[in-house]
């Protein structure tokens, strides 16, 4: 596998899809994918041709619609796989539509990752790259070569056709197989228009356009029918019909009889294999055959059973997906017990494909028509299960035009088995009785899947072989080539056998298809046949034995060890999460292959889960207890990168710390700030509500405060309450307070007065030397020179021996200044308790200016006084004047 | 009691450069607060690995290692519990350690429960607060620092203050027992409380100094008018000292003269739109200025106060109006003291 897988991401994506892109981007080495993230859709359709077997996966329903319909030939061509992830429910209807263009599968949301991501893989492993691209190169000269001839062939086969249409003027079958064809494209291209148009906004519409236009082709296709049958003409078109087609068979092919005969004489054996199928199905398919062959009868039949079989239908459907499903599920287990077998299994599921693919290639050189034709023929086989049978004999009539292409010695064969069966169907298969009788003993053992797989093996075997019929032998060699490809594990058989046994070999593959899990088992028949070819019936008997009994095993074994759920068959079998089980599912009932439900795929893991314990008990293996795994590989280091990133992305308006004690201390100091809504920051940094309030309380921080200059105010403020205090002494003390408490020596000076420029109190005393205390003295002379505001020598606050200035004013004169000495410098905040402290002595030195001035209080006592003295002057006079009489005085 | 820690946390430091370790560790996430293995003893720390711890540690998880292991670790790296900060024993702020010296103190000094309304009582009697003042500051300064830092500066500023007999602790030491007779206990109250008490008055130093030897009935109506300001001036004072107070405190003190009957100042407040706490004070500081003489002049027992206001007997410049609480409180007080007082007139007759 040298080459990358391709994996196309159509744009947009819903979650889902973009998760599964990062996860598979990150597998992608690993799986060996090639991941394209295509947003055009022209890009994916101009991709999808030329990039090969690929697995496109998209979100977007109209867009997966419009790539499907661009690129369904090579889809189908290349086997693509496109798995549409719909983020929401898409009816039934358009998903068959949907699928009929070519779509794997389609996965509603919401889907459990795991599930999606195993179904994906499971796809993804289904591509095979390498082999197919040598084998697409290979083939491609081949192609080329079967183009030129296949173009020699459609000229020939028309040339044929239109012969033949004017040798049997009477003949309908040709114009209902034109019809059909017409039909086909019709009904092909309205389903297309309508898958439009449900994603164009016109759903509804369309649909029930769709539908009716289905309807009233059939009807109206019917119509012709019913009259015809009415006119009672059926009888004598049947006969006639059978008789000229048969006839026609033969004249055309009657140069070949010789040969022809000779052959089936020499397989005579290998012929009645498909006897038995008819023998089998005879009772069934006599009638259907007459009815696809008939216009009128077909309706007839089918309106008459349809209605009969209805039932019986979805019966056999639910049993047939089920007995499917259980042999999905057992090729589930054995890929989960090898993956060796799995891969296996894929290989040869691949084959199957290819195998299809160049049956489908074969048709390509053709006419689209015919591939039309066909998938019509497969959408009507999907949608009526129980047609099957019918169908499966039918295809060779409808499919005649698909399948142009054939070699010649199997086209021989094939007619002459052909020719056979037709013959055995009228004449009840009197040459292949005996293994007939055994076929039908052994195969009325078989359940319906089975004669559901038979019938299949015989498409696969009439797709094949009848389209000779109407071929020459001159046709082209791509056949050969593919036939070559296909019958490659047959390749040492010789030449002669090839011939002789090409049938058969188609056959055995054919059977591989089916059961392709049954490969060792095959391989071992393989060599059974061979040794005894003669006996061919014989195998085939030992082939579906074989296969009954390993699928009765398989059965068994399935009902063991699901034996313990609830669920039915049906239930089980639709968790099969694996896309081969979805391929055939789907091939029977598109609508089987939609189930997506997370219940089921929950049950999937159970089931999973049980298998594992289930394989575990079946080695005997010794079953170490799980406990808590120590090691490397037991720490999700990406998982801790995760959580540590989603630190930083929640804390990204934080500090990207670690200290979240004390983001929790201050989303408290916050909530307490906000209850207290306006204080200082500083404050709202130390407060703290504290609801319990207890002594015991150690949860909250430490609130530190500062006692700053308070006891000093305090203690200043005691002077003043004490009455007994005098003034000077008041304001001394408080000299002294600021000297002892701050380390500041103060000097109080008189202001505005008569006292202006004198010392009234200083601290100096022997602290300082005379010469600094005269500079202080000196600083201010008097009032006039002073300034409103205190002042401060040094404005940097780090010198040391600094002079500091505080006026005490009232009004615009000031009564008194304060000169102090620092003789350690001081701080900012040093300077406002300092401030503060000599406020203080505000009251003292204002009652002293009062007292000067004769203000404030003092003009009260002044007053008093003046009114005293009044009063003394007066009673002097009275005194005197009473001496001296009034008159006198006055 | 704290739980006991599984793990402790180291730094990258402390690990060197070494790349085997024979404990595990784990890496602590402080957003979820959980502790996930990052790696195992004896595995390698690679480069890779370092790299990422790194990332983690930038990011603010931390290093973490089984308690367990600690002996491991340390004899590992060779470093002492002390080196490692979180295995390094708390340090005690100065403030909680003080407090527990203080708290050891009043133990050893405590012997007997205070009995508010009998000491009030012998205070009255002696005109000797000491014993109440005393009691007060120990319960102050056994104020958790943990609080608000209102009440640590409280508990501090009782530490250094509350000792002498003077108005400003009378002031707080009543105020405070007051408060307490009224069922206020909030230890962050008593702390807006006490400061309040210490600072309320503060304002009388910015009046002139002769204002205050006069008895407030005695002002004149301009003094008065600029004695009224004080309230203001304590808030002045406070607020140029840099003095942090909460909210509360300063409410305390701007409203320590408000009247219940919306009769006090500076903004006649009424009822319950005073602080409740400012009428605790108010009534505190008006009873014992009313007592020293400071209102009416002349000194007053505080039995004879009580008596007033237990026979509703007003004089002048004599207030009550401090709300239901509190005069239910002092209704209390003045029972008690009446008990006592008739008692002592009985001994004296």
């Amino acid at each position: 596998m040298e080459g990358s897988k391709p994996l196309i991401f159509i744009k947009p994506y819903t979650k889902t899809v973009a998760k599964l892109v990062e996860v598979l981007q990150e597998s992608s080495e690993d799986q060996g994918t090639e991941i394209y993230e295509i947003e055009d859709l022209q890009e994916a359709i101009q991709l999808l041709p030329q990039i090969g077997q690929s697995l496109v996966i998209a979100a977007h329903p109209r867009k997966t619609a419009m790539l499907l319909q661009a690129c369904k030939t090579h889809i189908k061509k290349l086997q693509s796989k496109t798995l549409l992830i719909s983020p929401k429910p898409i009816p039934r209807r358009t998903i068959d539509k949907f699928m009929k263009v070519g779509l794997t599968e389609c996965i509603v949301e919401p889907i459990v990752p795991k599930t999606l991501q195993y179904k994906v893989n499971l796809l993804i492993r289904s591509i095979v790259i390498k082999k197919e691209e040598v084998n697409f190169e290979k083939k491609f000269d081949a192609d080329s070569a079967a183009e030129e001839a296949d173009i020699e062939v459609k000229e020939i086969q028309r040339k044929q056709r239109e012969a033949l249409e004017a040798s049997k003027s009477k003949n309908h079958d040709s114009d209902d197989s034109d019809e059909e064809d017409l039909y086909a494209r019709k009904k092909e291209k309205q389903k297309e228009a309508s898958i439009d148009g449900y994603y164009k906004g016109k759903m509804k519409k369309s649909d029930a356009q769709d539908d009716s236009d289905e309807e009233d082709d059939e009807s109206s296709h019917s119509e012709n029918h019913i009259e015809g049958y009415y006119k009672g003409k059926i009888a004598v078109d049947e006969n006639h019909d059978e008789d000229t087609d048969e006839n026609d068979e033969k004249t055309e092919l009657q140069i070949e009889e010789d040969d022809i005969n000779q052959i089936a004489n020499k397989v005579n054996l290998l012929l009645t294999d498909d006897d038995e199928l008819n023998d089998d199905d005879a009772p069934q398919i006599q009638e259907p055959i007459k009815t696809t062959k008939k216009a009128a009868p077909k309706l007839t039949l089918e309106e008459e059973r349809e209605a009969k079989l209805k039932a019986e239908v979805t019966e056999d459907i639910a049993d047939l997906d089920d007995l499917a499903s259980a042999h999905l599920e057992l090729i589930n287990d054995l890929s989960d017990k090898k993956e060796d077998t799995s891969s296996e299994e894929e290989n040869n599921n691949t084959k199957a494909k290819k195998k299809t693919q160049l049956d489908i290639e074969a048709e390509l050189p053709k006419i689209k028509e015919s591939n039309k034709q066909a998938s019509e023929q497969e959408i009507i086989s999907l949608k009526k299960s129980k047609k099957l049978n019918i169908e499966d004999d039918q295809d060779p009539e409808e499919e005649e035009d698909l399948y142009g292409a054939n070699n010649k010695p199997r086209k021989n064969k094939a007619v002459a088995t052909h020719l056979d069966l037709e013959e055995d169907n009228e004449e009840s298969s009197e040459d292949s009785a005996h293994s007939a009788q055994n076929k039908h003993s052994q195969k009325q053992k078989k359940t319906d899947l089975e004669i559901m797989q038979d019938a299949l093996d015989s498409i696969n075997e009439d797709t094949e072989s009848t389209p000779t019929k109407k071929n020459k032998k001159k046709e082209s060699p791509t056949l050969e080539i593919e036939k070559e490809k296909n019958v490659k594990e047959d390749s040492d058989s010789s030449d002669q056998d090839e011939d002789i046994y090409g049938k058969k070999n188609k056959v055995q593959l054919n059977v591989k298809d089916d059961g392709l899990y049954e490969q060792g088992i095959e391989e071992k028949n393989t060599d059974k046949q061979r040794d005894a070819r003669g006996s061919g019936t014989e195998l085939e008997i030992d082939d579906d034995s074989a296969r009954n009994k390993q699928k009765r095993q398989e059965e068994s074994g399935y009902a063991q060890r699901s034996s313990g759920f609830t669920e039915n068959i049906q239930e089980r079998a639709g968790n099969r999460a694996d896309a081969h089980a979805d391929k055939i599912k789907t091939h029977y009932d598109s609508r089987q292959g939609l189930k997506h439900g997370d219940d089921e795929w929950h049950g999937v893991e159970r089931e999973s889960q049980f298998d594992d314990t289930w394989k575990r008990n079946k080695k005997n293996e010794f079953i170490m207890p799980e406990k808590e795994a120590f090691g490397e590989q037991t720490i999700d280091y990406s998982d801790l990168k995760k959580q540590f990133d989603a630190i930083e992305y929640e804390l990204s308006g934080k500090k990207a710390s670690g200290e979240f004690e004390e983001d929790e201390a201050k989303a408290k100091i916050l909530g307490f700030a906000h209850s207290i809504s306006t204080q200082e920051e500083s404050e709202s940094e130390e407060e703290q509500t504290n609801e319990e309030g207890t002594e015991e309380n150690h949860e909250g921080p430490i609130h530190e405060a500062q006692l700053k200059s308070s006891p000093s105010l305090v203690k200043a403020l005691r002077l003043y309450l004490n009455t007994k205090v005098e003034r000077e002494v008041v304001l001394r003390s408080i000299l002294e307070l600021i000297r002892d408490d701050l380390g500041v020596l103060v000097m109080i000076k008189y202001g505005k007065g008569p006292k202006d420029g004198k010392v009234k109190v200083e601290t100096f005393e022997d602290w300082l030397d005379e010469e600094t205390k005269n500079e202080i003295i000196n600083l201010r002379p008097s009032a006039t020179g002073c300034p409103i505001l205190p002042q401060y020598s040094d404005k940097t606050f780090e010198e040391k021996k600094t002079h500091f200035y505080f006026p005490f004013t009232e009004g615009i004169s000031t009564f008194a200044w304060a000169e102090c000495y620092l003789p350690a410098g001081t701080s900012e905040e040093g300077l406002k308790q300092l401030e503060a402290v000599l406020e203080t002595a505000r009251g003292v030195l204002l009652d002293e200016f009062h007292e000067l001035g004769g203000t404030g209080p003092y003009a009260e006592i002044k007053k008093k006084k003046e009114e005293e003295t009044e009063a003394v002057g007066a009673k002097v006079v009275n005194f005197f004047g009473k001496l001296f009489g009034k008159k006198k005085a006055g | 009691m704290e739980s006991e820690k599984l793990y402790f946390l180291i730094d990258l430091e402390h690990l060197g450069e070494a790349q085997l370790f024979p404990f595990h560790m784990h890496v602590f996430n402080p957003m979820t607060k959980q502790y996930s293995p990052y790696l195992y003893a004896n595995s390698p720390l690679t480069g890779a690995k370092r790299e990422l711890l790194l990332q983690i540690i930038e990011k603010g998880g931390k290093i973490a290692v089984p308690m367990k292991q600690k002996k491991t670790l340390l004899h590992q790296l060779e470093i002492t519990e002390e080196q490692i900060p979180d295995l390094a024993p708390e340090k005690v702020h100065h403030l909680e350690e003080r407090r527990k010296q203080l708290k050891e103190q009043v133990k050893e000094s405590e012997t007997n429960t205070y009995h508010f309304k009998e000491q009030l009582a012998l205070a009255a009697s002696e005109d000797n607060f000491s014993g109440m003042i005393n009691h007060v500051r120990e319960q102050v300064i056994a104020l958790s620092p943990r609080v608000s830092s209102t009440t640590t500066l409280a508990s501090l500023l009782a530490e250094s203050l509350l000792f002498e007999d003077d108005l400003v602790n009378r002031t707080v030491a009543l105020s405070y027992m007051l408060a307490k007779g009224c069922g206020i206990t909030d230890d962050e109250a008593m702390g807006d409380l006490v400061c309040a008490a210490f600072f309320s008055h503060l304002g009388y130093t910015q009046l002139p100094h002769s204002v205050m030897k006069r008895a407030q009935t005695q002002l004149s109506e301009g003094l008065k008018k600029d004695w009224k300001k004080h309230p203001g001036l304590s808030m002045h004072l406070l607020r140029k000292a840099r003095i942090e107070l909460s909210e509360r405190c300063l409410a305390i003190i701007e409203q320590h003269h408000e009247r219940y009957d919306g009769q006090g100042f500076p903004q006649m407040k009424k009822g319950a739109h005073i602080e409740t706490l400012a009428l605790v004070l108010g009534a505190a500081s008006h009873i014992l200025e009313f007592t020293s003489g400071m209102v009416t002049g002349g000194k007053s027992a505080l039995v004879a106060y009580v008596m007033n206001v237990k026979n509703k007997t007003y004089v002048p410049g004599m207030e009550c109006e401090f709300g239901p609480l509190l005069e239910e409180s002092l209704a209390h007080l003045v029972n008690t003291m009446k008990t006592e007082s008739n008692d002592k007139d009985k001994k004296a007759a």
